[in-house]
């Protein structure tokens, strides 16, 4: 369960940002009052272009960063009150959380698991289910640098799942992958649906949230244009496709 | 406890298998410092040695009026003396090297020297890369030559030459030999410890801090249920135990040097004082001093490494920061500054006028302490800052 109650993130920005962006403050609002929740067992989507502030969104929720005002619960924890406890059940995902390269994957799945206080029992089961899961004993004891980049994708994937995180935030989980490992990203987006977790991933691509989303919150310039079910957002589509929906929403001239 | 202990062991297993930072803590402190300090003094004894041996080539012009002198040099094993009449062609002979010494004596020398009268003369080289040798031995012949016109005119005027030398003094310096040499290298050992310290440091504090953030890494192990402190201190330990492991390996690799110089060029002096320093509670003392400003450097470089957004860019912050802190380790070496209640509360030069004192085992144990207070307060500001730093959202997703 994720809650996301009024939220805004201000960034201080520097003198010469300021100018280059032409802005008038050096205050800029990335998250202005966003408000949603995500359910356990349903997949919640945060739709928008690149810089509308789903990777700020996301880090809030993930601790990494504080919101300026309103306040965030994951699993009932505060994210700026119980830091540790929000992490603890929580996977992240995203393109900027890269493996150590002088690890083999088998020390970095340790490693995580460790920092996630797992008993050594329980650790060595989900890893082995895990490492079946994506076949991946082949290369368990070779270090993360000479992996392939799908390799290293599912290697990233054991990674956020071994502490089996009842909440997992994806950020833009298939930019930048090709047909294969992206088909792989959305199985196991389902698959975590199916164990009753709370799912949240952000995406630019309209495709995706027809193919998973049960929830979703449309976000364009830091604000919330829309947020309901899949359903309700297309009983009150005006626009014949979720291309010109989104456009239409968020008042920007095609 | 156990989260800082696991982030700890993995940053140093990882740091391992880095050849440049290995690099950076063991091989240059302990292989390439010692070979630079035992091969170039070599290098230069060497040449020395070649320049003081060679035979110089002396022409001399005006022999015929100087024949007491000519006879002298042409004595000399080392010298080959030749008459030339005129100075034509001197410059030449001088830079190309055919000629070592131009000697040019005039008409009235021999005369000059039998009427006691003082006499010119002029000595003509190019000295340039050979340390002055050539110019010091030849003034040292002329001087031999002067003493014997003197001892003849004593002799001459019937007058005992001790006349001359009315204090027979003998110098007695109470300072040991251990005070003087330890006193003298110790202002270079500190030199080495700080500068070791710090390059030890440097390249993991870059690569834990700004190499994560370029890679990406840090973001995944900041998502973990490791609390920001955690990361912190489990990377503080691994960049301290570097900067510690550098000079430390320096001075294992210095004190190898030492002894295998000792073997081969026999100087048991040397040895009976070195190893009158390297006694366990010096080393231990010294030990003790590096450890605060190991604490302080790795706090620091953390700070900065991690404010930085690239491997690059935090290289170019801490490059220069080099210099800022060998500064007050070259101020202890200046001659007259010594440990006192307020050197003592200068951090680096404290260190380097404290480690100074303790080599050459005339430290006072108030200033020690006050130096330990010191550094001690300083490395848990710098500890307490990167921490309080490490956990600014602005710093680390600085954009």
């Amino acid at each position: 369960m994720i809650n996301v109650n009024d939220v805004s993130k201000v960034f201080k920005i520097s003198r010469k940002q300021k100018k280059e962006m032409n802005l008038k403050t050096r205050d800029l609002t990335a998250v202005d009052r966003v408000s949603f929740v995500c359910k356990p067992g349903r997949i919640f989507t945060l739709l928008g272009p690149n810089g509308a502030g789903k990777t700020t969104m996301l880090r809030m929720i993930a601790t990494m960063l504080d919101p300026s005002s309103g306040q965030i619960e994951v699993n009932g924890y505060n994210t700026v009150k119980k830091p540790e406890m929000v992490r603890k059940n929580l996977g992240f995902m995203s393109d900027n959380t890269a493996l150590y390269d002088r690890l083999t994957v088998n020390e970095l799945i340790q490693y995580y698991a460790e920092l996630n206080e797992m008993p050594l029992h329980e650790f060595k089961k989900r890893k082995n289910v895990l490492y079946d899961l994506l076949d991946m004993h082949d290369f368990a004891s070779r270090r993360i640098a000479k992996l392939s980049s799908g390799m290293k994708q599912k290697t990233s994937i054991v990674r956020t799942m071994i502490h089996n995180p009842p909440v997992v935030i994806f950020d833009e989980p298939t930019s930048g992958l090709d047909v294969m490992t992206s088909r792989a990203i959305i199985e196991l987006i389902r698959l975590c649906k199916e164990e009753e977790k709370t799912v949240i991933f952000s995406t630019h691509r309209m495709g995706e949230v027809q193919l998973l989303s049960d929830d979703l919150s449309i976000i364009h310039k830091g604000k919330v244009f829309f947020t309901g079910t899949r359903t309700e957002f297309e009983t009150q589509m005006v626009s014949d496709s979720y291309e010109d929906e989104f456009i239409r929403l968020t008042g920007e001239p095609s | 406890m156990k989260k800082i202990k696991i982030i700890f062991l993995k940053e140093l297993k990882d740091m391992f298998r880095d050849r440049r930072t290995m690099f950076f803590m063991i091989v240059f402190p302990a292989v390439i410092m010692p070979l630079m300090m035992t091969a170039v003094p070599k290098l230069f004894a060497d040449a020395e040695k070649k320049e003081k041996t060679k035979i110089l080539n002396v022409e001399m012009i005006g022999a015929e009026y100087a024949s007491d002198l000519y006879q002298f040099l042409q004595s000399q094993e080392d010298l080959s003396v030749s008459v030339e009449s005129d100075t034509t062609g001197m410059n030449e002979k001088l830079s190309d090297g055919t000629v070592d010494i131009i000697l040019f004596v005039s008409e009235t020398f021999d005369s000059d020297i039998v009427r006691m009268n003082p006499t010119e003369m002029f000595v003509y080289y190019d000295s340039q890369d050979d340390m002055n040798i050539t110019e010091r031995r030849i003034r040292k012949l002329l001087n031999i030559f002067s003493e014997t016109v003197i001892d003849k005119r004593f002799v001459a005027m019937d007058i005992e030459k001790d006349v001359l030398s009315p204090l027979n003094v003998s110098y007695h310096n109470f300072a040991s030999t251990r005070e003087i040499v330890g006193k003298m290298i110790g202002g270079f050992l500190p030199y080495l410890f700080v500068l070791f310290c710090f390059m030890g440091a440097m390249y993991p504090a870059v690569d834990l801090g700004a190499g994560e953030k370029e890679r990406g890494t840090l973001e995944t192990l900041l998502i973990s249920p490791a609390s920001r402190t955690q990361i912190l201190l489990g990377k503080f330990g691994v960049v301290t135990l570097s900067g510690l492991a550098s000079p430390i390996f320096g001075f294992l690799g210095i004190f190898v040097a030492i002894t295998r110089m000792a073997d081969s060029t026999a100087a048991p002096k040397i040895m009976e004082i070195a190893y009158s320093i390297l006694q366990p509670e010096t080393i231990i003392l010294v030990l003790t001093l590096i450890i605060p400003v190991a604490v302080f450097f790795s706090a620091l470089l953390l700070s900065l490494s991690i404010y930085a957004k690239t491997f690059k860019e935090a290289q170019s912050i801490i490059g220069p920061l080099n210099i800022v802190f060998i500064v007050p380790v070259l101020i202890g070496l200046v001659p007259g500054i010594k440990l006192d209640y307020i050197t003592a509360m200068v951090p680096i030069l404290n260190i380097s006028l404290a480690t100074k004192e303790v080599i050459a085992g005339t430290v006072n144990y108030w200033l020690l302490a006050e130096v330990y207070v010191v550094m001690f307060a300083l490395a848990a500001a710098s500890l307490a800052f990167a921490l309080r730093w490490f956990k600014n959202e602005n710093v680390i997703f600085r954009v």
